[in-house]
């Protein structure tokens, strides 16, 4: 059983080194969007693979709550696409991976006439483990906590005719980041009612590339969702999640104006379960609520769509469907 | 006691593949500069040092040599090419007070760099 784990292990990690080693040769890496889109834990020896593409647009200045006009920047984009994995080394322990591809990470300015910046490359790399503190029998509570890395695999300092991009620019966050979060799960039984809390926090070290010297300021994200299991096949989740951007800090420990941030989305998902093991969920954020330090490019939406598939290495006898949350 | 075995391998494994994954990481170029007596930098002129946030400032490289190629690099803020001497540099919101322009000419003999430095209020 060891051997048929460490076997699936060593396939994903494989996957994850050539995929960094295409980055070498190539020229960029990645951003910050982690996690996988359920919380909750796998069980024993099963293991979920996922594959997710996420568009993001943004083209509103904000000054602290309300938009201004800013003629020169007309907007920013990115298109995204990851593979996740997680395994259930055991029913309380996880480990999870995250490796995705910019394939547009752009910015279109008006100064002296329409240009547009656009980088693409590998995106970080996520690790981490979860642990299930609680979960009762039926699964209809579960209390797990997480912690990881993120690590700025591939090239960071991107060029485009000759100059080197800004750092909001580049696919990669440059920096090692470490998250944890803490999520609770409860549905009473046979209920097809639901809810869901997340915190998470993430913690950036400091760049310190060739070009760059800058802190990117921590990250806190507390999300509570409500899900709707309309039959074996079709679920609901409206998720309210707010996300508390501190400051950002340069060289001498300067703090960086116009950085900081608090913003509340709602996101609703729907997820759809087929042939037995598989599952497609399709998720929107929209901020409806935007509060900036100084003056800030807020985003205006984004969406993503995911296809997931188990599968479990348990004997077949073991074999239960999926039960996605 | 297998269980335990288990993990301690599998714990073991994800670490020492961490390991490997950090030390594979691409590190910048470590090409060492202003090596070349066939380049010269003249000057590194911008229209303007003091910039409130929008301005923008023109930055040229005045340098002498054969064969020369022009990368630029700003520590905060963005820059576009104007041509192959000069490029714009804009003062965001997020880059006030000092920064720094650096211009790295290089040609096959070797690469020769200087900077200057722009001041952004708001």
């Amino acid at each position: 059983m060891i051997g048929r784990l460490l076997n699936s292990l060593v396939f994903s990690m494989t996957l994850c080194l050539i995929t960094t080693k295409v980055d070498a040769q190539c020229c960029s890496a990645g951003n910050p969007v982690g996690g996988d889109l359920l919380q909750s834990s796998i069980g024993k020896h099963s293991l979920r693979l996922t594959t997710q593409f996420k568009h993001s647009f943004s083209d509103q200045y904000y000054y602290q709550d309300h938009a201004e006009d800013i003629p020169q920047i007309k907007f920013s984009r990115f298109n995204y696409m990851n593979f996740q994995f997680i395994y259930g080394v055991s029913d309380k322990f996880n480990v999870f991976g995250e490796l995705g591809y910019f394939f547009d990470k752009s910015q279109s300015v008006n100064i002296q006439g329409n240009h547009l910046f656009q980088a693409s490359g590998i995106g970080d790399l996520t690790l981490n483990a979860k642990y299930v503190v609680f979960a009762n029998r039926n699964k209809t509570k579960e209390l797990n906590i997480s912690g990881g890395v993120k690590l700025p695999v591939g090239a960071f300092d991107q060029e485009q005719e000759g100059v080197v991009l800004p750092l909001s620019l580049q696919p990669s966050n440059g920096s090692t980041k470490y998250t944890g979060s803490l999520y609770y799960f409860h549905r009473p039984f046979r209920s097809k009612l639901g809810f869901y809390w997340v915190s998470t926090i993430e913690v950036n070290s400091t760049i310190q590339s060739k070009n760059f010297f800058y802190k990117y300021g921590n990250v806190y994200i507390n999300s509570l969702s409500g899900t709707y299991k309309l039959n074996d096949n079709i679920s609901f989740v409206l998720q309210a999640r707010a996300e508390i951007r501190a400051k950002d800090k340069r060289e001498d420990n300067q703090i960086v104006s116009s950085t900081g941030s608090t913003v509340i989305f709602v996101a609703p998902m729907i997820q759809y379960r087929f042939l037995k093991n598989w599952e497609t969920t399709l998720q929107a954020d929209y901020p409806v609520y935007k509060y900036v330090q100084g003056s800030q490019l807020t985003n205006k939406y984004s969406y993503s769509i995911s296809l997931a598939r188990k599968i479990s290495f348990r004997k077949k006898i073991e074999d239960k469907p999926i039960s996605f949350k | 006691m297998k269980n335990i075995k288990g993990y301690f391998r599998l714990l073991t494994f994800c670490f020492i593949t961490g390991l490997v994954i950090i030390a594979c990481k691409k590190h910048d170029d470590i090409v060492p500069e202003n090596t070349t007596n066939t380049i010269k930098i003249d000057s590194l002129v911008p229209t303007k040092r003091n910039l409130v946030v929008w301005e923008e400032s023109y930055i040229t490289v005045y340098a002498k040599g054969q064969n020369l190629k022009y990368k630029w690099e700003a520590d905060h803020g963005s820059m576009m090419g104007k041509d192959s001497t000069t490029v714009t540099y804009w003062a965001c919101p997020s880059c006030l007070g000092n920064n720094t322009i650096k211009c790295v000419v290089s040609n096959e003999s070797g690469r020769v760099s200087d900077t200057v430095m722009v001041h952004v209020t708001e």
